[in-house]
C-alpha cells in the first residue's frame, strides 16, 4: 500500500473553488478542487489536516487496523435501518368521497353514492388482517380520503379494532387522520382525544390563496380549515395537529405570505410541497402547473423566511430540509418513504384502497385512479399477503427503485442521501427509471442538498437553527455556541 | 461541435458514461473516427448555450470520470464487503482477534 | 481526612472488614466493629467482629481490638471500615460521602500521560475478596458508587464478579466505572458485562483522539484506540451504558472540534460526553511541558466542541475548569466534580461572586493555573 489506501465514496463538484466527498456512510467532507486529484493518487502528504480529516471521516485508511472498517460498516448498517421495519405506514382511503373540489387533487369525487365510494366494514377488517401482518415493531395507520370524516362509522371501527390488536400483541401503534377538518364535530374530537389520534390537515396559505386552491360549497374551506385547528388543539392538545401546504401556479409568487401564515397559525413546521405529477394533476399540469425550476425559486425564498423567522426565536422546521439534514449530518436513518434506496414503497409503506385494492404508495393509487394498474400489488378480498407483499408487482418496483444501479445516480456524491421514487418516475416519463441529467426528481434533490450545504457551510447561525430541525426541538443550543 | 477523445488515455465506457451526463444540455452522438480515437457530436439544446465552456466542461468532466474509474477500482472490493458486512450477522470481515476473548488475550491487551 | 493509620491491635489474626458502630447492636455483631471514643463508658462489646477505640480497651477478652486511634470523630454507623494484622486501619465506604468508590486493581495496561493515579505493577489480585466483602457491607441506600483503578477489567473474572455483586447486593446504587475499555475488543467480554443486566451501570471510558496514532501516543499504548473504539461498539451491542471521557490538554485541544463530531457521528449512543480540565497530580508534573496549555487560551476549541457535540442532541459536561477561564456560555455544561474532600480555592478568589457555583481546584492543583484566574462580580456572573 502506498502510505494509504481509499475507502468507498463519492465526489461532485460543488463550486468553482470546492469538491464534495461521501463516503458510503453519508459522512462528507469538503476538499479544494485539487486536493481530491491528489488524494485519489495518493498523493496527499501523512499527517496534514486534510489527510487527518479523510482519515478522521473514513474516506481512507492507513494501517492494518480493523477499526475503520468496524465503524463503517455499523454506520452503513443503522442508515439503512429503515429496511428492517418492513411495511411500517400503513394507509387507508377510507371514502373517495369529499365536499372540497381542489384543482390538484380530483381523485376525489363529490358524490353521495356511499355505496360506490366507501370503504366496507369486510374491507377494513381485512386490510387490518393485512397490515398487522406487518412484522414491524411500530405500526403508524393512516386515515385519508377522500375525506374521512364523511365516513366516521369506518374511522371509529379502524382505531377502535387497531388499537385493540396492538395492545393484544403489545406492539407500538400511532393513528393519524387526515382530513380537512371541514366536517369536523365534537364527537368526533372527543373520540380522537378518547384514543390518542392526531391529526394532519391541509393549509395552503392565507385565506384568498386556500379558498383558491381548496374551492367548496361556500367558498369557506380556510374558515373551516383555521376554526378545526383552534377546536382540535383546545381538545388535542397543539402539538397533536399538524399541516401540510401543496405548492400551487398562484402560490409561487406568495412564499412570504404562506410562511407568515403558517406563523400566525402557531405551527412548529411547514412542509413546502410541490404539486404531485398524479391523479387528475397530471392532465392539468399544463395549465396550472409549473416548472421545478421556478418550484426551486419559491422553495428557497419560502427557506429564506423561514430561517429568518428561526433566527428571531420562532421555531419553525421545513419539514423537506429536516429530513433531508437528517441524512446529510446524522448517522441515523430516515423513515420518509419517498426517497429511499431501495424505495420506500411496499417495503415502508401499503395502501389500502376504499375498494380494497392495495398499492404501494399513494401515488400509485392515484395512477390507478387515472386507468393504469400497473403498481396495484392485490385485492384483500382476494390476495393472500404473501401474493400482495411477495408478488412481481413490488419485487419490480423494488428493482428498479436502487439508486446505486441508476446511471447517473451511481457516481452522485449525495446518493447516500438519496433515493429513488419508481412510480414518480413511472408517472412523468413513462419509465420507473429515471433519465436522471432531465429528471425533475434530480433536479429538485441535486438543488436543495447543494443548497442546504451552502446555507450550512455559510453561516454558523444558520448551522444552529438546522441541528435544532434535526434534533425537532426548539430548544436553541445558541447559548453555547 | 465534435470533440475528438483518444482511447488509449480514456476507455470507450468512460466516455460514454461521461456523454450521458451531458444529455440534459446537449443531443450528444458518438462517431467512430479513426483507429484508436472517437468523435462525439454535441448539438446543444439551448442555442445561446458557449461551445467553449461546453467543451471544457466535457474536458473536465473525463477527468472527474478518470477518477471515479480510478476510486471504483480501488475499492471495489472493500466497498462489496462493507456493505455485505452492514446488513449480515455474520462476520464477513477478517476481523481478527475479535472473537477470540479476555483470557486467551492473542493480542496481549491485559499487558 | 480518611481514616488511614497504623495502631496497636489484640486478637488480629486476619484482615477483618466491618460496619462500625457506636450505637450497640443485638443483633448482626459479626459483621460490625463497635467504636469507642474517648472517655466512653464501658460497654458491652461481646460478639462484635472486633472493637475500634480511641484510647486503651481491654473490655472485650478474646475479641480483636485496636486501640490507641487518634480520633473516630469522622467516622459514622453504617461507614466500613478494614483492619490488617499489622494494625494498619482504613476507611473503605463512608456512607455521608458522595464520592465512594472501590479502587479495584492499581495495575493499568495504559500508561497515560497525564494519569492522577499512577500504576503500579504489583499483583493485588488478591484483593477481590475484600471489595466483595465491602459491596456486602455498603449500605444499600447509598446513591451512587464508583468503580475505579489502575484498570479494573484487568481483574476479567473478578471484574465481572463486582458488577455482579453489586447487583446483587446493591441494585439501587448507580455503579459508575472508570475502564479504558480496551479489553472491551472482545466481544464476548461485552456480552458477559451485557448478561449482567446491572440497572444502573455506567463505563466512562476515555477517547483522546478522532486519530488512532494521537490516542495511543497519549495513553502510550500502541494499538489502544483500536481496541477502545472497538469496545465501544460492542458495550452498545450488549447494551451497556458508556460515557466517553475527554481529558483537554495541549494534546487533544488541536482537533477537539474534529474528535467531537467523531463521537457524534460513531458513538451516538454514548450517554454522556465529558470534557474534563487537567488534573495536575499523578504523572502530569512529569509530562507537564508536552500537556500543559493554560485554559483561558483553549475556549474557542472548547466552544466548537461542546456546540457540535450538544447540536447533534448529546448530553455534555464539562468538568474540573474554574469558571472565571470558562467561557459564559460553557457555563450551562459545567459541572462541580471535585470531590468534596478535594477541593479548594485562592487568595485570587477572595470576593469572587461565583465561588458557590464553581468547583475550584484539586488541593494537588493549585501550583499551576491558569495564568487568568480573576474574581468574577455578581454583575459578570
Amino acid at each position: 500500500m502506498s502510505g494509504y489506501g481509499l475507502l468507498p465514496f463519492r465526489f461532485t463538484r460543488f463550486d468553482d473553488a470546492r469538491t464534495i466527498v461521501v463516503n458510503e456512510a453519508g459522512e462528507h467532507h469538503f476538499l479544494a478542487n485539487d486536493d481530491l486529484q491528489r488524494f485519489v493518487m495518493h498523493e496527499l502528504p501523512a499527517g496534514g489536516d486534510t489527510f487527518l480529516d479523510l482519515k478522521a471521516k473514513h474516506f481512507l485508511f492507513d494501517s492494518g487496523s480493523i477499526a475503520p472498517f468496524e465503524l463503517l460498516a455499523t454506520k452503513i448498517r443503522s442508515k439503512k435501518a429503515f429496511l428492517g421495519g418492513f411495511t411500517s405506514l400503513h394507509i387507508f382511503v377510507i371514502s373517495l368521497r369529499c365536499e372540497h373540489s381542489c384543482h390538484y387533487c380530483q381523485v376525489s369525487r363529490v358524490s353521495a353514492d356511499r355505496e360506490r365510494y366507501d370503504m366496507s366494514e369486510e374491507t377494513a377488517r381485512r386490510a387490518l388482517d393485512l397490515a398487522f401482518r406487518s412484522p414491524a415493531p411500530r405500526l403508524k395507520i393512516e386515515l385519508q380520503g377522500g375525506e374521512p370524516l364523511l365516513h366516521f362509522e369506518r374511522v371509529r371501527q379502524i382505531v377502535e379494532e387497531a388499537q385493540r390488536r396492538a395492545a393484544d400483541e403489545g406492539r407500538e401503534i400511532e393513528v393519524v387522520v387526515t382530513s380537512n377538518l371541514a366536517m369536523l364535530d365534537d364527537d368526533m374530537l372527543v373520540f380522537f382525544h378518547d384514543h390518542g389520534v392526531f391529526l394532519s390537515t391541509s393549509v395552503d396559505g392565507p385565506e384568498a390563496l386556500h379558498n383558491a386552491n381548496r374551492p367548496r360549497p361556500g367558498n369557506d374551506s380556510y374558515a373551516r380549515a383555521v376554526d378545526g385547528i383552534r377546536r382540535a388543539r383546545a381538545v388535542l392538545g397543539h402539538d397533536r395537529v399538524a399541516a401540510l401546504m401543496t405548492t400551487t401556479r398562484a402560490s409561487l409568487q406568495s412564499p412570504e405570505a404562506i410562511v407568515s401564515e403558517y406563523l400566525r397559525l402557531g405551527f412548529s413546521s411547514i412542509f413546502l410541497r410541490p404539486l404531485s405529477p398524479y391523479g387528475f394533476a397530471l392532465r392539468s399540469i399544463r395549465t396550472t402547473g409549473y416548472s421545478m425550476r421556478e418550484f426551486l425559486d419559491f422553495y428557497v425564498r419560502a427557506l429564506d423566511c423561514i430561517l429568518d423567522a428561526n433566527a428571531k426565536g420562532r421555531y419553525l422546521a421545513e419539514t423537506y430540509a429536516q429530513l433531508l439534514l437528517t441524512r446529510m449530518l446524522t448517522p441515523f436513518a430516515t423513515g420518509y418513504v419517498d426517497l429511499q434506496s431501495p424505495a420506500g414503497a411496499g417495503i415502508g409503506a401499503a395502501v389500502y384502497n376504499y375498494d380494497g385494492d392495495v398499492y404501494a404508495s399513494d401515488e400509485s393509487r392515484m395512477l390507478a385512479e387515472m386507468g393504469d394498474t400497473r403498481f396495484r400489488l392485490g385485492n384483500v378480498h382476494r390476495d393472500s399477503y404473501d401474493a400482495i407483499f411477495g408478488g412481481e408487482a413490488l419485487r419490480r418496483i423494488v428493482a428498479a427503485s436502487v439508486a446505486e444501479s441508476i446511471p447517473g445516480c451511481a457516481d452522485c456524491a449525495f446518493l447516500p442521501w438519496c433515493g429513488s421514487d419508481p412510480v414518480h418516475h413511472y408517472a412523468t416519463t413513462g419509465d420507473v427509471v429515471p433519465h436522471v441529467p432531465t429528471s425533475d426528481f434530480h433536479e429538485k434533490n441535486f438543488f436543495i442538498f447543494k443548497h442546504l450545504l451552502s446555507l450550512y457551510e455559510r453561516d454558523p447561525a444558520i448551522r444552529r437553527i438546522f441541528w435544532s430541525w434535526i434534533r425537532n426541538e426548539a430548544v436553541p443550543s445558541q447559548e453555547v455556541a | 461541435m465534435t470533440i475528438t477523445v483518444d482511447l488509449s488515455i480514456y476507455s470507450l465506457d468512460l466516455v460514454l458514461r461521461t456523454c450521458h451526463v451531458f444529455t440534459s444540455r446537449c443531443f450528444v452522438t458518438p462517431r467512430t473516427v479513426a483507429n484508436g480515437r472517437i468523435g462525439v457530436e454535441f448539438v446543444a439544446r439551448d442555442e445561446k448555450d458557449s461551445l467553449r465552456d461546453l467543451a471544457g466542461a466535457f474536458s473536465n468532466a473525463l477527468l472527474d470520470s478518470h477518477l471515479r474509474a480510478v476510486i471504483a477500482t480501488e475499492t471495489h472490493t472493500i466497498r462489496e464487503l462493507l456493505v455485505a458486512q452492514a446488513f449480515c450477522e455474520a462476520d464477513l470481515l477478517d476481523r481478527g482477534d475479535i472473537e477470540s476473548d479476555e483470557h486467551a488475550d492473542p493480542r496481549g491487551i491485559a499487558g | 481526612m480518611r481514616l488511614h493509620e497504623v495502631v496497636a491491635v489484640n486478637g488480629v489474626d486476619r484482615q477483618l472488614i466491618g460496619r462500625v458502630t457506636r450505637t450497640p447492636l443485638s443483633s448482626g455483631r459479626s459483621d460490625a466493629f463497635l467504636l469507642i471514643d474517648d472517655g466512653a463508658p464501658a460497654a458491652d462489646a461481646a460478639g462484635y467482629l472486633g472493637v475500634l477505640a480511641v484510647g486503651d480497651f481491654s473490655g472485650a477478652p478474646g475479641s480483636p481490638v485496636a486501640h490507641g486511634l487518634r480520633h473516630l470523630d469522622y467516622l459514622d454507623d453504617g461507614d466500613v471500615v478494614v483492619v490488617d494484622p499489622t494494625g494498619f486501619v482504613r476507611a473503605l465506604y463512608r456512607r455521608a460521602s458522595q464520592h465512594n468508590f472501590i479502587l479495584a486493581t492499581e495495575q493499568c495496561n495504559s500508561l497515560c500521560l497525564m494519569c492522577s493515579q499512577p500504576p503500579k505493577t504489583i499483583d493485588d489480585s488478591h484483593r477481590l475478596a475484600e471489595h466483595l466483602r465491602l459491596i456486602d457491607l455498603i449500605d444499600p441506600a447509598t446513591a451512587e458508587l464508583g468503580i475505579t483503578g489502575g484498570e479494573p477489567t484487568l481483574l476479567r473474572d473478578g471484574f465481572l464478579q463486582l458488577i455482579a455483586r453489586c447487583r446483587e447486593r446493591l441494585p439501587h446504587t448507580a455503579l459508575h466505572v472508570l475502564t479504558n475499555g480496551r479489553l472491551f475488543f472482545y466481544r464476548s467480554f461485552a456480552e458477559k458485562l451485557g448478561a449482567i443486566a446491572h440497572p444502573d451501570l455506567v463505563l466512562g471510558i476515555p477517547l483522546y483522539s478522532d486519530i488512532d496514532s494521537h490516542h495511543d501516543h497519549i495513553v502510550q499504548a500502541p494499538g489502544a484506540f483500536e481496541e477502545t473504539v472497538i469496545g465501544l461498539h460492542h458495550l452498545d451491542r450488549y447494551e451497556v451504558r458508556v460515557e466517553i471521557r475527554v481529558v483537554l490538554h495541549a494534546l487533544s485541544i488541536p482537533r477537539l472540534p474534529q474528535l467531537a463530531t467523531f463521537i457524534a457521528r460513531n458513538f451516538p449512543f454514548a450517554w454522556q460526553i465529558a470534557l474534563m480540565g487537567l488534573e495536575m497530580t499523578g504523572l502530569v508534573h512529569r509530562n507537564l511541558r508536552a500537556l500543559w496549555i493554560d485554559p483561558a487560551d483553549y475556549q474557542k476549541e472548547l466552544r466548537e466542541a461542546a456546540a457540535i457535540l450538544v447540536d447533534a442532541g448529546m448530553h455534555v459536561s464539562i468538568y474540573n475548569h474554574q469558571l472565571c477561564v470558562l467561557d459564559r456560555r460553557l457555563w450551562s455544561l459545567a459541572r462541580k466534580s471535585i470531590s468534596d474532600w478535594k477541593n479548594v480555592y485562592l487568595p485570587e478568589c477572595n470576593g469572587c461572586d461565583a465561588l458557590e457555583q464553581c468547583g475550584g481546584f484539586f488541593q494537588s492543583g493549585t501550583r499551576i493555573r491558569s495564568a487568568r484566574i480573576h474574581p468574577l462580580s455578581s454583575s459578570a456572573a
